[in-house]
């Protein structure tokens, strides 16, 4: 059972009912729940309170959810958000994991996944990601040998965000919620292995300018030493993107 | 008695033997009689028949000397036809004369008076030899008198045969004569030296004039002077340099030197007929020039005729207009080319002169055109929009005004054209004509409806976002509300009233869900084919507030909606609805973030019109954006927000049904007015 210890989460939706109904859900959490009309309310919220996390509808009147996306993600990256979609074309998934959202449902949605995210999202780091996995059969396998990591972020062979990486590939793409294995091999000094499971979050089937072919995975289980090599990575580059959309600009 | 007066009578002769002499000297002097040597002849006989008479009285050397000096005065003058006279010849016959007076004297003549006759009577030639005509008259005045003394007063002619009894008196008379005589004749001497200086000085000065206008034309134009076989004989500099020939060459060369062949022989054979018959010719004409550019001229040739009335010159005074005639071919050539139809229009909208490409438009050739009313040719449903152009422009509204409209062809055919209308005053400023250029639209116009269909289907696909948006947060309010009754349900752990005011919840909610699909009926169908069908205002807005009022609600915008008339309106139900949603959803959007929120629809009955108005809690709309509004394309939604057709769609629906549709701007509040009649009373055509 999921217990949030009286964690301060922001629910942003200027439709009540809803309001209520996230409400209620995280209360049975075990959460103490603080609700915002839109997004500058929302934000008048974060400036006096310590919000463990955000849920935010995207279609509010008077400062979208995107507008509060960017102006949380710009201060601090590490506050979880999680966009609710209400329309299509409001948010495309890559845009929104790109601009630093840690998890996005569309409405309706399964709340006890909704409630599971944010609990994942608020979670350090470690304890998310390392978890003991077996690769399955039927899991999309990715298998990558490169030079050194950072070499192959510069070659632009795969991009890493907080939550995530973005993997350019082509040919058959794995559906969107598909279970991904990957093995990255790096061979410079020693022999260096970056492991694990994550979820297929997007994929884009044609290329854009600037953006290739290629899906954004969400890591869910990596291996300890995997972490390692995921930290050391981040610790230089402190992408603002959960998954990025693209490949980073060196 | 006899005797004297014989002598009266010869002395009279005489005297008009002088007079002859005198009127000749005058009348040729005005040039009035061409045979005036013939004249002076006759008067130079009888001068010497009338002294021969008086030499038989006697005195013979007298009358031999009357003879010598009165007739060598007429010889004198007779010679002087040939060469004009002047003051040096006056002062020899003066002499000639005081000569004779001398040998008058030697000779021991007892009396001076015959010869002062003649001196006095010569004082009028030298006064008609400079032709003032007072003086005419003066000298006939004198020589009256003279022949008058002659008769009754004159006492020296019988002298010679009186003795000298009054010989004293008689010399006291010559003597104031010649006093009165010599004076006269110095005076008009003087005058006459006076006069010569003053003609001097004043032929000076027109020939400077003369020189001084000569340059300034010779500078100005193209001059050229030609015999009357059109052989030239000077050219000025302008001359030579438009033709590049130099003055060598053009001086004694046929005029046809600069032909360039571009007029017909009839041309020429007008304009020879014209200046040979003494008369002025002027035209424009096509010259070449010696490196075979054609240049074109405004020519006057002008004939001087000579003394005898002949032609002697043809004088040429030309003006180069090359770059007028270029321009005006390029007029022609824009007037008669391919792509654009041009026509000419009077105050009455008559055809006064159309292109060819503007009759093609109409389906008629361009002579059929002419005389035609401009509207019989319109569109019937484009023909309150164009006249209502039309008479703005007459009034002087404004310059010109582009619109677009269709033409109705004979075959029945519909072609659609961008119309600029502009008026043309004349010299005073008042409107003389209207010009009105054309460019056929058809095509862009089919691509226009094409692309305004299309952006209804993108509009209809941000539509469909925003129903989802409608739809999924309900949507998201039961399914959440469900599965956590679901959930207290399965623990065992709930209270029955809790369960109850979920469930209520979700009822109200579906409610909401079942409204918005009831009006999404309205935008289920395109509407335009929809026949015109009674519908009341009350289902009209029904169908409208059932999509949109959750919404307002939602957005806590305050939607006002003021008594609905009792009345049923003859339109295309769906068509406008969705043209006052289209309007609440954009007022929705403007009053979104102002702090004050609030729309308001209003619905009057004015005699058979139907008044909508959207009035929102914004105050009016700037002056720029206000005029584009209805354009299509035009929006002030952020990219990707909204296409920009609403307003204009709307408006063609409103105008479809013979409505207007306008943004009212003496409101303080932003306000859009619909003002549909309720009864449709034109026949719509299905349009394919």
């Amino acid at each position: 059972m999921i217990s949030f210890k009286k964690k301060k989460i922001l629910v942003t939706d200027d439709e009540p009912g809803y309001q209520e109904v996230l409400r209620d859900e995280f209360r049975m959490a075990d959460a103490t729940v603080l609700t915002a009309g839109n997004g500058s309310q929302a934000l008048d919220i974060l400036k006096n309170e310590d919000i463990c996390a955000i849920i935010s509808d995207v279609r509010m009147p008077g400062g979208n959810g995107i507008e509060l996306l960017d102006r949380v993600k710009t201060k601090n990256e590490k506050t979880p958000i999680v966009m609710l979609i209400t329309g299509f074309a409001d948010l495309e998934p890559e845009d929104g994991y790109d601009k630093g959202a840690e998890a996005i449902f569309s409405k309706p949605c399964n709340l006890d996944q909704l409630v599971e995210a944010i609990y994942r999202a608020s979670l350090p780091e470690k304890e998310r990601f390392v978890q003991k996995y077996e690769v399955a059969s039927n899991d999309f396998q990715i298998k990558l040998r490169v030079k050194s990591f950072d070499d192959a972020i510069q070659k632009k062979l795969f991009s890493m965000g907080r939550g995530g990486m973005f993997l350019p590939i082509t040919g058959k793409l794995p559906c969107v919620g598909m279970r991904v294995s990957f093995l990255m091999t790096s061979n410079l000094i020693s022999k260096t292995i970056f492991e694990g499971i994550g979820i297929c979050r997007w994929s884009r089937a044609v290329a854009e300018p600037n953006l290739p072919t290629g899906i954004g995975i969400e890591f869910t289980h990596l291996t300890e030493k995997s972490y390692h090599v995921y930290s050391k990575l981040m610790s230089k580059g402190k992408p603002r993107a959960f998954i990025p959309k693209g490949i980073q600009k060196s | 008695m006899r005797n004297q007066f014989k002598i009266k009578l010869s002395r009279m002769i005489g005297s008009f033997a002088e007079l002859g002499v005198l009127s000749d000297l005058a009348t040729s002097h005005a040039k009035k009689i061409t045979n005036a040597n013939i004249l002076s002849l006759i008067f130079f006989v009888v001068g010497c028949v009338y002294s021969v008479i008086y030499a038989f009285q006697h005195i013979v050397v007298i009358s031999l000397i009357s003879l010598v000096s009165g007739s060598s005065f007429s010889l004198v003058l007779l010679l002087n036809k040939i060469k004009k006279y002047n003051i040096s010849r006056l002062f020899l016959v003066f002499s000639l004369n005081i000569i004779v007076f001398v040998f008058y004297k030697l000779l021991g003549a007892s009396s001076g008076f015959h010869y002062w006759f003649f001196l006095s009577a010569q004082i009028p030639f030298i006064i008609f030899e400079f032709g003032e005509l007072r003086l005419v008259v003066f000298s006939l005045v004198w020589t009256g008198l003279l022949i008058g003394l002659a008769w009754f007063g004159d006492f020296s002619f019988i002298l010679p045969l009186m003795d000298s009894v009054t010989e004293n008196y008689a010399k006291t008379f010559s003597l104031l004569n010649f006093l009165v005589v010599f004076a006269i004749l110095s005076l008009f001497t003087y005058y006459m030296i006076l006069d010569e200086k003053n003609l001097t000085v004043h032929t000076q000065e027109l020939q400077t004039k003369f020189k001084k206008q000569m340059a300034a034309l010779e500078a100005s134009a193209i001059i050229v002077f030609t015999d009357p076989a059109g052989k030239i004989l000077h050219v000025n500099d302008e001359f030579c340099k438009v033709s590049g020939y130099t003055k060598e060459e053009l001086i004694g060369s046929p005029h046809s030197i600069v032909n360039s062949g571009y007029h017909s022989k009839e041309f020429f054979e007008d304009l020879w007929s014209t200046i040979s018959s003494k008369k002025i010719w002027r035209g424009e004409i096509c010259n070449r020039s010696k490196d075979g550019r054609n240049y074109w001229v405004y020519t006057t040739i002008v004939p001087m005729l000579g003394e005898n009335g002949q032609i002697e010159q043809y004088a040429a005074i030309r003006h180069e207009i090359t770059e007028k005639k270029m321009k005006e071919g390029k007029f022609y050539s824009l007037f008669h080319q391919e792509g654009v139809a041009i026509c000419f229009i009077n105050l009455k909208g008559e055809i006064i002169e159309a292109n060819k490409k503007y009759g093609d438009l109409y389906g008629y050739s361009a002579k059929d055109l002419s005389g035609k009313k401009i509207f019989d040719l319109t569109h019937p449903d484009d023909l309150v929009k164009s006249s209502e152009f039309v008479n703005k422009i007459k009034l002087g509204q404004a310059g010109f005004f582009v619109f677009e409209r269709r033409i109705l062809k004979p075959d029945g055919s519909i072609v659609w054209n961008l119309v600029n209308l502009a008026l043309i005053r004349d010299a005073s400023g008042k409107p003389d004509y209207l010009t009105a250029v054309l460019q056929d639209i058809t095509q862009s116009k089919e691509l226009q409806q094409k692309l305004i269909q299309s952006a209804k289907m993108s509009s209809l696909g941000e539509m469909a976002g925003g129903i989802a948006h409608e739809i999924n947060n309900p949507l998201g309010i039961i399914h959440g509300k469900a599965s956590q009754i679901l959930k207290m349900v399965k623990s065992g752990v709930f209270s029955h009233d809790a369960i109850v005011e979920q469930l209520g919840k979700i009822v109200s909610t579906s409610d909401r869900i079942a409204k918005i699909i009831r009006g999404l009926k309205s935008f289920s169908r395109n509407g335009e084919q929809d026949p015109f069908e009674l519908e009341s205002v009350e289902s009209l807005m029904g169908s409208v507030l059932d999509l949109c009022s959750e919404r307002f609600k939602n957005k806590s915008v305050d939607l006002q909606i003021g008594s609905l008339p009792k009345i049923g309106i003859e339109c295309r139900g769906v068509q406008l609805s969705q043209v006052i949603l289209n309007l609440l959803n954009n007022a929705h959007d403007a009053v979104m973030l102002l702090p004050e929120k609030w729309v308001r629809v209003d619905i009057k009955v004015l005699e058979s019109q139907v008044q909508f108005s959207v009035t929102d809690s914004g105050h009016g709309i700037p002056d720029a954006i206000a005029e584009k509004l209805m354009q299509p394309f035009f929006t002030t939604k952020e990219v990707g927000k909204g296409t920009g057709l609403g307003l204009s769609i709307s408006k063609g629906i409103v105008e479809d049904h013979g409505g207007k549709f306008w943004l009212d701007r003496t409101s303080v509040h932003t306000k859009f007015i619909i003002e549909l009649p309720i009864r449709q009373n034109k026949v719509f055509k299905k349009t394919a």
